[in-house]
């Protein structure tokens, strides 16, 4: 795991991000179990507290659950939860993109001209 | 949330300093720092639940239902240390040792050796040891570190151990910090003194500012920052800006700030920048916003 | 796991508060006053030789039958007393914050402190015992012999009890001026009783004895429960 220490983006939130990422791409499968809050804050060598940040959020999203006395393992994500887990992160990417196409006044044909140019090279 | 240490309407009055009433609770499984200016009461307020200096009235409870600090109970699983004055300076690394494996049961002398040795103090065991009085600020802390760590504890206080330290030091104590909370598995919990929380951030999960004997402000590191935004901005907007400000201060090239978050967007809106805070930020607005309202 | 459930033992607390064990701290303090003693004595007979122009049977005869020299043993005690008592009740003492944290709080401490009046009462009798070798095997008799020792034992005994008290007092300078001349004064009585009695024990000397036991148990137990009251809890 990679965190930038002194980023603008809050160190629970990169944490959070990149567990997310490992979930949704199924490297994290259900019943994994999570590092320890601690243990994952000495091998990053930040707070405790900012470690439990970022599991409660994904805690919230659903993707993980805390065993009382066993710590966080993740949940077995159902393919509809998952599906609608990645709508939520293409919603979020395609919104700052409109804003982004916005801003530099193109439309939104012009807009999807762009993505489907990209869809093709990504292959 | 359990607490370690429930602080409830501790008092003590001395000529010219009072420090009380405080409500505070430190919060189990955690490193809580206790900030403030020098003479603002840590030391005091630490002495006191350590049982070390007497209160004038209230009382501490201690891991949700012991009170009394002089049981034997309590002096095994409190691990005590302070910055000044902790051992007889003609004492060396044996005599610590001699002493500590008779004081406490959960000492042990194995652990203490190791630390020694990560922490670059003389071998206990060796026939040429340097008294404290001759070890530099540093090592001398170290040593009493040493000391209080060798030992199994619930609950680590710690007055002022990084000041003392060099930048190095104060890693590997973020770092023995993390490995006891670490390996207590939440039943662990660190409490510190500091007039400058610098280095110490990345190893601090809750925060409780004092001024002049008093509890300002406390809350978890993560909250706090979502408390409070840090504002820079022009000198033409300062006069506009001020009042929405908690602490402010301001010079011929702009001013900047701590303000409450909800104030977010009316700041933003007269061009300044706004960040979140670093813990070391929030403690000098914090504590300048104190100073200012006096 | 807990072993150490039981009250701590004095030899416990010494150790604890002295960083190294009671026999030895003892031991190594007894040692003290005879090396001085030795010195003293070596130094007194060369300055003798010097007047007595070598002549070693005059300096002998001279310096034992002077009562004047009863008075060294009594002397050289004084000053090793007076800084243990000091050194006892320092306002430093017990040196730090951490003894304030120990298992038995003020018990312990009050253990330490029982141990330490009871440490220099061996040293004394340890001391006094050497002299007394030094006198039987008529290596340095002194003019009064058996009881010039005897009445110094019960003086220092004495002294131990009544600049006891005197620890309390809270000036730094005042303190140690108190305890320092106190000890050299009380230790003085002894030998020079015996000017007085000619050099025979009386009841006044049992009577002393016994005054000085009891002073030495009111002391400890006035200190420490004036410390336990004023001192412990202060803040440093």
């Amino acid at each position: 795991m990679k965190i930038y220490q002194n980023s603008n983006e809050p160190i629970y939130k990169q944490i959070a991000s990149q567990l997310r990422e490992q979930i949704l791409s199924g490297k994290l499968k259900g019943g994994d179990p999570l590092p320890s809050i601690r243990g994952l804050a000495q091998d990053l060598k930040i707070s405790v507290i900012t470690t439990m940040k970022a599991y409660e959020e994904l805690s919230a999203e659903g993707l993980v659950t805390a065993s009382k006395g066993k710590g966080y393992f993740v949940n077995a994500q159902d393919p509809k939860m998952l599906a609608e887990q990645h709508m939520r992160q293409l919603e979020s990417h395609l919104s700052d993109a409109i804003r982004s196409a916005k801003i530099a006044g193109l439309t939104a044909d012009d807009t999807c001209e762009t993505l489907r140019a990209l869809w093709n090279i990504d292959g | 949330m359990k607490s370690a240490v429930k602080i409830n309407g501790i008092t003590k009055k001395y000529k010219g300093f009072t420090l009380g009433e405080i409500q505070a609770s430190i919060p189990c499984g955690f490193a809580t720092a206790l900030i403030g200016a020098n003479g603002a009461g840590k030391t005091t307020l630490i002495d006191i639940i350590s049982g070390v200096t007497g209160k004038d009235s209230g009382e501490a409870v201690y891991f949700e239902d012991k009170t009394d600090i002089d049981s034997d109970e309590l002096r095994e699983l409190i691990g005590y240390c302070s910055s000044a004055n902790f051992f007889p300076q003609d004492w060396n690394m044996k005599s610590i040792m001699t002493s500590m494996e008779t004081a406490f049961d959960s000492f042990s002398g194995e652990r203490f050796r190791k630390l020694c040795k990560r922490f670059k103090l003389d071998d206990p065991d060796s026939k040429k040891q340097k008294k404290l009085v001759k070890l530099s600020d540093g090592n001398r802390m170290r040593a009493y570190l040493a000391a209080v760590l060798a030992r199994d504890t619930r609950l680590l206080i710690l007055d002022e151990p990084a000041s003392s330290l060099d930048p190095l030091a104060r890693d590997l104590l973020c770092d023995m910090f993390r490995e006891y909370l670490a390996q207590g598995d939440g039943d662990r919990t660190v409490l510190f003194s500091t007039h400058n929380i610098a280095d110490m951030e990345f190893a601090t999960d809750y925060a409780i500012f004092m001024h002049e004997g008093k509890v300002i402000e406390a809350g978890f590191v993560e909250d706090l920052k979502e408390k409070y935004i840090l504002v820079h901005g022009d000198a033409e907007s300062s006069a506009k800006a001020r009042p929405l400000m908690l602490s402010f201060t301001a010079n011929s090239s702009g001013f900047s700030g701590i303000a409450a978050a909800e104030n977010g967007a009316e700041l933003s809106a007269l061009d300044t920048a706004i960040e979140k805070p670093t813990l070391q930020q929030l403690s000098v607005g914090i504590l300048r916003k104190a100073e200012e309202d006096e | 796991m807990n072993k150490k459930s039981s009250p701590v033992t004095i030899p416990q607390a010494m150790k604890i508060y002295l960083g190294t064990g009671m026999m030895k701290e003892t031991l190594l303090l007894s040692l003290f006053p005879l090396i001085l003693l030795l010195t003293m004595l070596v130094g007194v007979f060369i300055i003798g030789l010097l007047e007595f122009r070598g002549d070693f049977q005059a300096t002998a005869s001279k310096l034992t039958g002077s009562s004047v020299t009863s008075f060294i043993y009594g002397l050289i005690l004084a000053p090793v007393l007076g800084i243990e008592l000091l050194l006892t009740y320092d306002r430093e003492l017990p040196g730090g914050k951490f003894f304030r944290t120990v298992r038995g709080g003020f018990s312990t401490f009050a253990k330490f402190r029982t141990g330490l009046t009871l440490s220099m009462i061996v040293q004394t009798t340890v001391y006094l015992a050497v002299v007394l070798l030094l006198q039987i095997t008529k290596l340095m008799p002194l003019k009064w012999g058996v009881s010039c020792i005897i009445a110094t034992f019960i003086s220092a005994l004495l002294a131990i009890g009544l600049c006891g008290f005197a620890v309390i007092i809270k000036d730094n300078a005042a303190r140690s001026i108190t305890v320092t001349l106190g000890t050299f004064a009380v230790i003085i009585t002894g030998p020079l009783s015996l000017y007085i009695t000619d050099g025979r024990l009386t009841l006044i000397h049992l009577a002393a004895a016994a005054a000085a036991a009891l002073l030495i148990f009111l002391s400890n137990k006035f200190v420490l429960a004036y410390y336990k009251k004023y001192r412990w809890l202060e803040s440093r």
